[in-house]
């Protein structure tokens, strides 16, 4: 039954990713300003909000993690395994929202990079979980965990900053196309490739992230499992 | 499977190589008066837009390949430990 769940997971996701790209590429109109290069947008906007929802999941598990650490040990290794999860999908969105955003400034700016409020504070969110998946993979000892759900708090900290940053700095990031000032939003006719693709970029996310958790649990259960071993020893 | 999951990373690495190579040999902006101007810059958008879809899923593909690598060596190092590998199942002793 859960082999099957699973497969029609997977199915529906991929269904919602080629039909998603079918909306982005040959349903939705060319952009009248920006011509074809605004196709971006369809995967650029959903990978960031993808990033973000993740990083949520990981300040999540971190607080998670250290408000049970000491009563409920179990408990805080199941909410440890979903901050390292959130923190590591979410980075993979975030480096696609760092290399699709300079694709689309090459050709819309004219530059690769500015260092404008909303692209350097993206950076340093990137950098944040970089470092906080760099210090799991290299720090070792009991307090590796504890450290890692401060980072992962302090990381999640930036991200309203990220998101409000067009809204109150002037950049030469886009304005708001959604809860922006008056006149934002989407035409009709590109509003539905945007919403498969935002639907579909999280089904194939949240899949990502479920795998990824399964694996970090079996993990904790290998080291549980060698640390008993090499105690009996 | 570990022939697969070799194929699954290959194909990030190739999806990677095509979208440098889409940006790399596009052709410089045109000059303002140019009589191609539009036509250029349109193939130009087009190239970018290819590339930036084509990094999407070469970025998507390689952490899926990783994670397929990682899994492998996890289930490996579960069957030396003696316990249950990835399905639950204890191994035949």
């Amino acid at each position: 039954m859960k082999k099957l769940l699973i497969a029609v997971s997977i199915l529906i996701t991929l269904a919602l990713m080629a039909w998603g790209y079918y909306q982005a590429i040959y349903v939705a109109p060319n952009d009248a300003m920006q011509g074809e290069i605004f196709r971006i947008f369809y995967y650029h906007v959903p990978s960031a909000s993808v990033a973000f929802a993740f990083f949520a999941v990981s300040l999540v598990g971190s607080i998670g993690y250290l408000a049970s650490r000491r009563e409920h040990p179990e408990r805080a290794q199941m909410f440890d395994a979903w901050a390292l999860a959130g923190a590591e999908v979410g980075v993979v969105f975030c480096t696609v929202v760092l290399t699709t955003g300079p694709i689309w400034g090459r050709r819309a700016w004219s530059i690769w990079w500015t260092w404008d409020a909303r692209l350097t504070t993206t950076l340093v969110l990137w950098l944040i979980y970089m470092s906080y998946l760099l210090l799991r993979r290299f720090a070792a000892g009991p307090q590796m965990q504890t450290l890692a759900a401060v980072l992962g708090i302090f990381g999640a900290l930036d991200v309203p900053i990220v998101y409000m940053s067009n809204r109150w700095w002037r950049t030469q990031h886009p304005a708001p196309v959604f809860g922006g000032a008056e006149g934002s939003g989407m035409d009709p006719s590109m509003l539905g490739a945007f919403l498969w693709n935002m639907l579909a970029w999280f089904a194939w996310g949240v899949l990502i992230l479920a795998l990824r958790y399964h694996m970090e649990r079996q993990q904790q259960k290998i080291n549980a499992r060698e640390a008993q071993e090499a105690l009996r020893a | 499977m570990k022939s697969l999951i070799k194929i699954f990373a290959i194909i990030p690495v190739a999806l990677f190589a095509w979208a440098v190579y889409c940006i790399l040999s596009a052709p410089p902006d045109p000059l303002f008066g140019d009589p191609h101007r539009a036509a250029v810059i349109a193939y130009l958008n087009h190239r970018f837009m290819v590339a930036a879809y084509t990094i999407v899923w070469a970025i998507q593909l390689g952490y899926l390949a990783w994670l397929g690598m990682k899994w492998r060596s996890q289930k490996q190092e579960a069957e030396r430990a003696g316990g249950p590998d990835h399905l639950g199942k204890s191994p035949a002793r």
